[in-house]
């Protein structure tokens, strides 16, 4: 976790770290009250333990005087004792010795102070005017000491000293003895850093610039590869959506075909209604043609050509849904239904063929969910195959078992296709639904592959299997509308 | 379409009988009765010629008219005519007057003892 940093409360300076610890020069005791008043104030009011060891050039009426007015509060904090004034002198001498071990004691104390007592840290500042310039080399290495150490404590540490009659060297020693300095000269702050923390600064610096341009490269290079990925994205869309169109073309030129197939069958389909409907406008007019007219037979023959039209327009609307190109839809398909009208379009050719249907529907079937051309070109298909299969039999029956029914968990229906007919080469059974494999010398091989992809696509598997006996039997079953009712009786009915 | 057809010939003042596949016309049928036969061509379970067999097999020879779609007319049998659907009035009556002509000829011969059955 990163420490937030605190402020100094001092303008030039800033905000800085925990552990960091500086230095003032300063010309007048006004100097000194203009910076440590603000840095006081600033640590007062982020709950800090204020320490202030001050210097022989002021009083502590005079330093409580100044804070007290630019501080609001101050009589609480010196109260509870959130700031002390001690004097420099007192605090770091013992008799007129300097006693270091007391000053690091010191320190310590007020430093379990501040964290047993529920502050942020411990803030000090120091005043080191009295010192005598015989311990100067000693101090010098117990500030040195201090300034390696104070990086891992919560403690700031602003040490003070006069700037008239510092020589040369004491200057030096300051500023190697401490991060930076800062020193007021002729009204004006100035920041006084030591060689490792220009180093510091200038690396830091360098890596920001070195670390933006890094930035900038790499946001070039995301980019540049994000747009390459839109831009396979869509192409890679733009292939699925061919490949889609393509499907779909397959399978409507497969269900042509297989409608073409079934020419002769539709064309008797609509044959039928319309001679009926010929008849039965003949027989109308003659009816009313009558003296008198035979209302009664003529209106008979009416009602007959609307039910007619209404035949030959389903197989009509049925034959042109299979063959026009037209977006795949999601609606109710009844399939019982469906089972039906499929088996009128393949009527005649059933009844050609003197293919026998044994058809048991379960009644009351609740709808699947799906695209009604598809799933008739699924049942046209298996009916025509099964058809065509028992062409050559003649020995028995050919007998087209079509069944529809509930599975056991009520959640799905199962429509069963079976046949009389030679059945299938068991060598072949794997590629039975592999697309251009047939048996067939006309065919295509696609309608088996087509097939299985439509019951994929609606949530089923079509399987096929050899009966015991004769023939094939092919089933598949689709999930139940969830809206729909339970299952109904069965019912057997033969034709 | 055989409710449209029984109408149609029943309109026209002619008597008509409607039967739904070959075996129960089969079934039913009295030759004596009738003057000629229109069936179907294809049809479920016995189609026109089985039934037209079947006719012939009893030793009637009752005039046939058959239906047949335009894609399935078969070979011509030269005893039967042929119409395609969807079938015409006039083409209709032209053919039942026609059956009744041969069926009248038919019976005229076998009663003087001419023809197939011979002396």
């Amino acid at each position: 976790m990163v420490e937030p940093l605190r402020q100094t409360g001092i303008g030039m300076v800033g905000d800085v770290p925990w552990g960091t610890h500086f230095f003032l020069f300063h010309e007048t005791a006004e100097d000194l009250i203009d910076a440590c008043v603000p840095y006081f104030q600033a640590g007062l009011e982020n709950k800090e333990l204020c320490i202030w060891a001050i210097a022989d050039t002021l009083s502590e009426d005079e330093v409580r005087y100044c804070l007290k007015h630019a501080i609001r509060g101050f009589d609480d904090y010196f109260d509870s004792r959130s700031i002390e004034i001690v004097r420099g002198r007192e605090w770091y001498m013992t008799g007129d010795d300097l006693d270091l071990e007391k000053v690091t004691r010191g320190w310590k104390q007020k430093m379990d102070r501040a964290l047993n007592g529920g502050y942020a840290g411990l803030r000090l500042s120091a005043d080191t005017a009295w010192l005598d310039k015989r311990d100067w080399k000693e101090f010098c290495d117990y500030e040195k000491e201090v300034n390696d150490s104070i990086g891992d404590s919560p403690m700031l540490a602003l040490c003070t000293y006069p700037l008239p009659g510092s020589a040369a060297a004491e200057i030096l020693d300051v500023t190697r003895t401490h991060q930076f300095a800062i020193a007021r000269r002729n009204k004006a702050w100035e920041m006084v850093e030591t060689s490792e923390l220009k180093q510091a600064k200038a690396e830091i610096l360098r890596l920001n610039g070195d670390l933006e341009r890094r930035v900038v490269e790499r946001t070039r290079e995301l980019t540049a590869s994000n747009l390459e990925l839109r831009r396979q994205m869509s192409e890679r869309r733009r292939a699925e959506e061919a490949l889609l169109a393509a499907q779909a073309e397959l399978a409507r030129v497969t269900r042509v075909t297989v409608v073409g197939e079934l020419a002769a069958s539709v064309a008797h389909e609509v044959t039928q209604p319309l001679t009926g409907i010929a008849a039965n406008g003949t027989a109308c007019m003659h009816w009313l043609a009558a003296a008198p007219p035979n209302i009664d037979r003529a209106r008979t023959a009416v009602e007959r050509i609307i039910r007619d039209s209404a035949r030959a327009s389903e197989v009509i609307h049925d034959i042109r849904a299979l063959v026009k190109k037209s977006p795949p839809r999601r609606e109710p398909v009844d399939l019982n239904e469906l089972i039906s009208r499929t088996l009128t379009l393949a009527g005649s050719e059933i009844t050609r063929t003197e293919v026998e249907l044994q058809i048991q529907m379960t009644d009351g079937l609740p709808p699947v969910i799906g695209d009604r051309v598809l799933l008739q070109q699924v049942l046209l298909n298996l009916f025509m195959n099964a058809i065509e299969s028992m062409n050559s039999v003649n020995v028995r029956p050919r007998v087209l078992g079509i069944r529809s029914e509930w599975l056991h968990d009520g959640e799905r229906i199962l429509i069963a296709v079976q046949d009389s007919g030679t059945g299938f080469d068991p060598q072949g059974a794997a590629r039975l639904f592999d697309a251009f494999y047939t048996t067939k010398p006309q065919g295509m091989g696609m309608g088996l592959s087509i097939c299985r992809n439509i019951v994929a696509a609606h949530g089923g598997q079509l399987s096929a299997r050899n009966n015991p006996d004769h023939g094939a039997s092919f089933e598949f079953s689709l999930p139940a509308d969830a809206h729909a009712h339970a299952p109904g009786k069965v019912e057997i009915a033969t034709a | 379409m055989r409710e449209g057809l029984t109408a149609l010939i029943e309109s026209v003042g002619l008597s008509v009988q409607a039967f739904g596949s070959g075996p129960e016309f089969l079934g039913a049928y009295i030759a004596e009765a009738a003057a000629c036969v229109i069936l179907d061509w294809n049809m479920p379970g016995m189609n026109g010629l089985a039934v037209l067999r079947e006719i012939e097999a009893s030793g009637n020879n009752l005039p046939v008219i058959f239906l047949s779609g335009s894609l399935d007319r078969p070979a011509t049998i030269p005893t039967a005519q042929f119409l395609t659907k969807p079938v015409l009035e006039d083409e209709l009556m032209i053919a039942i007057r026609q059956a009744f002509e041969s069926n009248r000829r038919a019976r005229f011969e076998k009663a003087a003892g001419i023809g197939k059955g011979g002396l």
